[in-house]
């Protein structure tokens, strides 16, 4: 029963927003990871099998653009979805694009309906 | 400065482990297996480990039984998804705390932070500075961190110098545990005290508080390697004493 459980990474400098992504997709019986800055999200990825990543593209430090480049580098197989609100220079759907080019499974702008994300999650992963 | 081993087979995780830990102010110690697990424990005062149970071909549980039944050292277990039969007997084995992989490090370092503390809090080691107002008795002493004396009912208070007083301090916060000369001087941390000058203070020691210093029996010799501090040790306030 336990060998079902997946693991899922997300990665947002918004706390509130990360927090409550793992808030609602734990009581769906994901397994979540939560870091607030790539940085950390890179070092999480490496201490074990994720099966999807749910990244933010603008954040302080390492942007999502860079941080889902080298998760990709990883595992080139890994679901990713990038959520995104966009900032001044760059509006969300031009950021998602450029996150689209890198492979990304899905994009979803800013701000989202979490039911959205959820059947995002679910449809990824076959759950 | 506490210092954690990290017993991984995967060296990304000891380099994760190792990497937020250290820029957290600790000093790492990353092993790969229980032989290093062991090796490194008799070289280097360690004051937690982090253990993943699912060490190549060792049982990661096998080793926090050995461990357990050797020290009473603080044990984190890394567990993986499927683990959670392992992970109730791993508590019931006596870890502190299990972390599931794969895991955010900072969660790692916040779970390290609050075991440390739970374990500072049940020995209260002098050198942590959070033992002031704690006495501890051996056979029969008494040896009182905060007026930083030793006395027994039959002698009396008995004079120490200061750093006598350390390293009795350093020895009957460990006891059981083989304490090399270089052990001892980390933790006593000061610029005087010297390789032989330790066999100097332990020789004073035991003229002190060894019925036999020929023969000791609290602070034993363990040759080609240093000592050992083999008197049970109990742990105490003597403001308890006052209500009665």
């Amino acid at each position: 029963m336990g060998q079902d459980i997946k693991n899922i990474l997300v990665v947002d400098d918004d706390t509130e927003v990360a927090e409550m992504i793992a808030r609602v997709l734990s009581r769906f019986g994901y397994q979540m990871v939560i870091t607030f800055n790539m940085e950390d999200g890179l070092s999480a990825f490496l201490t074990g099998r994720f099966s999807l990543v749910i990244a933010d593209i603008f954040m302080k430090g390492m942007g999502g653009i860079e941080g889902i480049r080298q998760i990709k580098e990883m595992d080139p197989g890994i679901d990713i979805i990038a959520i995104s609100g966009g900032y001044a220079e760059m509006n969300p759907v031009e950021a998602l694009r450029a996150a689209e080019k890198l492979g990304v499974a899905k994009v979803l702008p800013k701000p989202f309906v979490i039911d959205d994300l959820r059947e995002m999650v679910s449809e990824i992963l076959g759950t | 400065m506490n210092t954690v081993m990290v017993v991984d087979d995967d060296p990304d995780v000891r380099d994760v482990v190792e990497r937020y830990l250290t820029r957290e102010g600790f000093k790492v110690l990353a092993v790969a297996d229980g032989k290093g697990m062991f090796q490194g424990l008799e070289s280097a005062i360690v004051d937690l480990v982090i253990l993943d149970l699912m060490l190549g071909e060792e049982d990661g549980l096998e080793l926090a039984r050995r461990l357990r039944k050797v020290s009473e050292l603080p044990i984190i277990m890394l567990t993986g998804k499927v683990d959670e039969v392992d992970r109730i007997v791993g508590l019931e084995l006596g870890a502190d705390d299990y972390v599931s992989k794969p895991f955010s490090p900072r969660e790692l370092v916040a779970r390290v932070r609050s075991v440390l503390r739970r374990a500072h809090r049940a020995s209260s080691h002098p050198e942590d500075g959070s033992g002031s107002g704690e006495t501890a008795r051996f056979g029969e002493w008494e040896l009182d961190h905060t007026q930083r004396t030793l006395r027994s009912d039959s002698q009396g208070e008995i004079p120490l110098t200061s750093g006598e007083f350390n390293l009795l301090a350093a020895f009957v916060s460990r006891p059981g545990r083989v304490l090399t000369r270089d052990m001892l001087l980390d933790l006593l941390d000061s610029e005087n005290v010297f390789d032989r000058s330790i066999d100097v203070q332990v020789l004073r020691l035991r003229r002190k508080i060894e019925e036999d210093p020929q023969d000791p029996q609290v602070i034993k010799t363990v040759r080609g390697t240093g000592y050992v501090f083999a008197s049970t040790v109990t742990w105490g306030d003597d403001t308890a004493d006052s209500d009665d």
